[in-house]
């Protein structure tokens, strides 16, 4: 299952490399990173219909996550791919907000890469 | 026959005698204790001939008349014209009962020769036929010898020429008046039986003391006038003393040169005018009466009769302008009595005893009265400036005595103005004491509630980041969590493989966990950073400066404020410009109160664009830049929106504390009013520039040392 990353945090890359080490070892999972909201549209017309799941920070310079889901949703609706917005603790507002435009789930940091794999491993 | 001749010769002896004229026998008694005037059996010829002074002359065909004024015939017809030369013939005879020189005492006005039996005993003035050598004298005053011989009839002549005055135009008659006494009498004191000598003394004398009193009271009130300027009325007075002074000096100088009888008489007269109409004046001025039409009819109708000195007697004239100007005061002094009683009193009185004066002299002139009352003139002309004196110098008294009661009436108000000051200095300073330490005990509130404030817009601010934080805060957690996490894996992993002998791998793991480890420290350190910010900006500010660098300043609060703004509301984007000078380095203020200054105009900044974004979603793009600039011995630090601008009518309120223009609980109102504060503190300057619709720019001047 091929996922789309989007942070603005560099180190995101590393981590979730390192964490999902053995499933990108055994190609359960692939990971393409995206370090901006406007990066994020850019691969996404490349691989169009290929990623299924894609795991957005909400808070990012230019492009906000909002943004990119409410795009997201509004230009790739067959099928529309997965949208996990990940939030912050207390951040009902943006929380509220994601939903209203059409996310799918929430992660909240710091974030909890057992429960994120469980997620993942449920939709493969 | 001898005697029948005699008989003869008598009876035309007889018959001689019968036609000469009477011979005047001058006895002991009639010129002992008497000036005895020589009137009678004169005879006169106009003319001229020394001759006619020799006693053998025949003077028979001579008219014969008898006048005391020998110029004046039947009491009115002139003899001698003016310039006309007389000769007046008499007989005369010192009897044996005589036992004292004669002597003669002589008025006239002309020039004239006196001869006794042809030879001439006095010369008064020169006589001559041509007018141009014709020198008046009138020697009423001296005492001239008359040489008779007891016994024997002499032949008294006297040469006479009138005077030749042009003025006044009406006076024609010369006039000679020829008295005799004895030298006894004329050497006696007596004024009655001596009228002609020591009365005319003692008119002169009484003069002489007029004139030294006026003297005196002429530099008395002179000297009051020069040293008191204000008190104008002295130096009327002295004025009108001057002119009194002129006056008896013009008097005393006709006494004793009688050659210009009218001009001086006119001269005099003038000053006494002036004299008299200054003292009017004074009257006026101190009964506080305006100068009225009377005083300008009286001065008018005054000098009018000094005109008339030219064309009329002005003997006759000088009491008229005298009752004129008592009427006046008259006048005056009862138009004034209630207003002031004492002055109006005085003159009054003085004006009434004056006015029967000279009434009393008109009755004189007219020979209404027998007394001699014209001594007293002299005193009569000093009458009004004594009385003015007196009443000056009591109105000085009394004005000292007022001056005196109100010193020290002033003195005693001093004294109870002291005393009050006093005490109200006491109560001001008791209440001054009282109001410093209320005003204290203020500004202590007030300190602390100015600290409260700050703090709480502190917190507020604080609360404004929080978002900002925890999204902050939460990356590097993120972080260090995961990654721990990771190597505790790893670790396991490189157990197994440490267990399975497989040591390049031992070796990749372990460079992972390394790498993975300095992850882990770098967002640990991230992570207390943004922590120790935090404290850094809810602490107190501890006041202290120090070396700052202003870039890295803004640029951390703006970051701060946009991840804050963007935490909340994360639809919001806006473009962020920063342009910094580097060639400021570091600058010495207090870093956490200009970090909140600039906070505070960032936060504002996003505040207004994201409104301006809500109100036009499409076509605008929210725009804010923090720039640096390095401008002579000031650093400048600008935060610019493209928001609505601030409108004109709050414009002038923004720095006011609890100003605010944002809805109930999303500000305090006192960001800007703080940072204004911080700012001015700081030596600097906080200004604002905006233009409506198009964006707003806030400057923080700030000395550079």
């Amino acid at each position: 299952m091929k996922i789309l990353v989007v942070d603005d945090e560099q180190d995101v890359k590393v981590l979730f490399q390192q964490r999902f080490r053995k499933e990108i070892r055994k190609e359960e999972l692939e990971f393409v990173f995206a370090f901006s909201g406007e990066d994020a549209l850019k691969i996404m017309k490349t691989m169009e219909h290929e990623a299924v799941l894609i795991l957005s920070d909400i808070n990012m310079p230019g492009m906000s996550g909002l943004e990119l889901l409410d795009n997201i949703k509004k230009n790739y609706v067959k099928p529309p791919p997965m949208v996990m917005m990940i939030t912050a603790y207390g951040d009902d507002k943006n929380r509220t907000m994601a939903k209203n435009l059409g996310a799918d789930d929430f992660l909240t940091k710091p974030l909890d890469f057992s429960l994120l794999k469980d997620k993942l491993i449920t939709l493969t | 026959m001898k005697h029948i001749l005699y008989i003869i010769g008598f009876l035309l002896s007889l018959t001689v005698f019968s036609q000469e004229d009477k011979v005047l026998v001058i006895t002991d008694s009639t010129v002992a204790d008497n000036w005895m005037i020589l009137g009678m059996d004169w005879r006169f010829q106009k003319g001229d001939n020394m001759l006619w002074a020799n006693p053998e002359f025949d003077d028979s065909t001579w008219n014969k008349f008898s006048s005391n004024n020998l110029n004046l015939l039947d009491g009115k017809n002139v003899i001698a014209d003016r310039g006309e030369i007389v000769w007046l013939r008499k007989r005369i005879m010192a009897d044996q009962s005589l036992n004292d020189a004669l002597v003669l005492n002589i008025f006239q006005e002309g020039a004239s020769e006196i001869y006794l039996d042809g030879k001439l005993i006095h010369q008064l003035g020169t006589v001559s036929s041509n007018k141009d050598e014709v020198i008046y004298h009138n020697p009423f005053s001296q005492v001239l010898h008359l040489p008779l011989e007891i016994g024997k009839e002499q032949i008294l002549a006297v040469r006479f020429v009138n005077a030749q005055y042009k003025y006044p135009i009406y006076y024609h008659n010369g006039l000679i008046r020829i008295y005799i006494s004895s030298l006894r009498n004329a050497n006696s004191t007596d004024v009655v039986k001596n009228k002609r000598v020591a009365f005319f003394q003692q008119y002169v004398n009484s003069y002489y003391i007029s004139l030294g009193l006026a003297i005196l009271m002429f530099i008395i009130f002179l000297s009051f006038f020069i040293f008191f300027p204000k008190e104008k009325i002295n130096g009327y007075f002295a004025a009108s003393l001057l002119f009194l002074i002129l006056f008896t000096l013009g008097v005393l100088s006709f006494y004793h040169n009688t050659g210009t009888y009218f001009w001086l008489t006119f001269y005099y007269d003038t000053c006494i005018l002036i004299s008299s109409l200054i003292l009017l004046f004074c009257f006026y001025k101190i009964l506080a009466q305006p100068i009225d039409l009377v005083f300008k009819a009286i001065s008018f109708l005054c000098f009018l009769t000094i005109g008339c000195y030219f064309l009329y007697d002005p003997e006759q004239l000088g009491p008229i302008w005298s009752i004129f100007l008592y009427a006046g005061i008259i006048r005056l002094s009862l138009k004034s009595w209630n207003k002031n009683k004492v002055a109006s009193f005085l003159f009054l009185s003085s004006s009434c005893i004056n006015l029967a004066f000279w009434i009393l002299m008109i009755c004189w002139y007219m020979g209404l009265v027998d007394q001699r009352i014209d001594k007293f003139i002299p005193f009569s002309f000093m009458f009004f400036p004594v009385v003015l004196a007196i009443y000056l110098g009591y109105a000085f008294g009394k004005r000292s005595q007022d001056l005196r009661l109100n010193l020290n009436r002033v003195q005693e108000l001093s004294k109870e103005k002291e005393s009050i000051l006093s005490q109200q200095k006491n109560t001001l300073e008791q209440q001054v004491k009282e109001r410093t330490a209320a005003l204290n005990q203020s500004l202590d509130d007030l300190k602390a509630t100015q600290s409260q404030l700050i703090q709480s817009e502190k917190m507020a601010s604080l609360g404004e980041l929080t978002a900002g934080i925890a999204h902050e805060i939460q990356n590097p957690l993120n972080f260090v969590n995961n990654f721990s996490e990771v190597n505790k894996e790893l670790l396991e992993e490189l157990e197994e493989e440490i267990d399975n002998g497989n040591y390049d791998e031992v070796k990749a793991l372990a460079k992972d966990i390394s790498a993975n480890e300095d992850k882990i420290i770098f967002h640990g350190k991230r992570a207390d950073g943004i922590v120790k910010g935090m404290l850094q900006h809810s602490r107190s500010s501890t006041g202290q400066k120090e070396m700052t660098d202003i870039n890295s300043l803004s640029d951390e609060y703006l970051r701060l404020a946009y991840h804050g703004l963007r935490a909340k509301d994360k639809s919001f984007n806006a473009t962020l410009n920063t342009d910094f000078d580097d060639a400021i380095g570091k600058i010495n203020i207090v870093g956490q109160d200009i970090g909140r200054v600039i906070l505070n105009l960032i936060t504002n900044a996003f505040y207004v664009v994201k409104k301006k974004k809500e109100e036009n979603p499409n076509g605008y793009k929210p725009t804010v830049s923090v720039s640096t600039e390095k401008l002579g011995n000031m650093v400048l630090i600008k935060v610019s929106d493209n928001g609505n601008g601030v409108p004109k009518e709050v414009l002038d309120k923004i720095f006011q504390p609890f100003f605010t223009t944002k809805p109930s609980g999303e500000g305090t109102g006192l960001g800007l009013s703080l940072s204004y504060d911080i700012v001015k503190v700081h030596g600097g300057e906080l200004t604002v520039d905006t233009k409506q619709g198009v964006g707003t720019t806030f400057t923080i001047s700030l000395p550079m040392k």
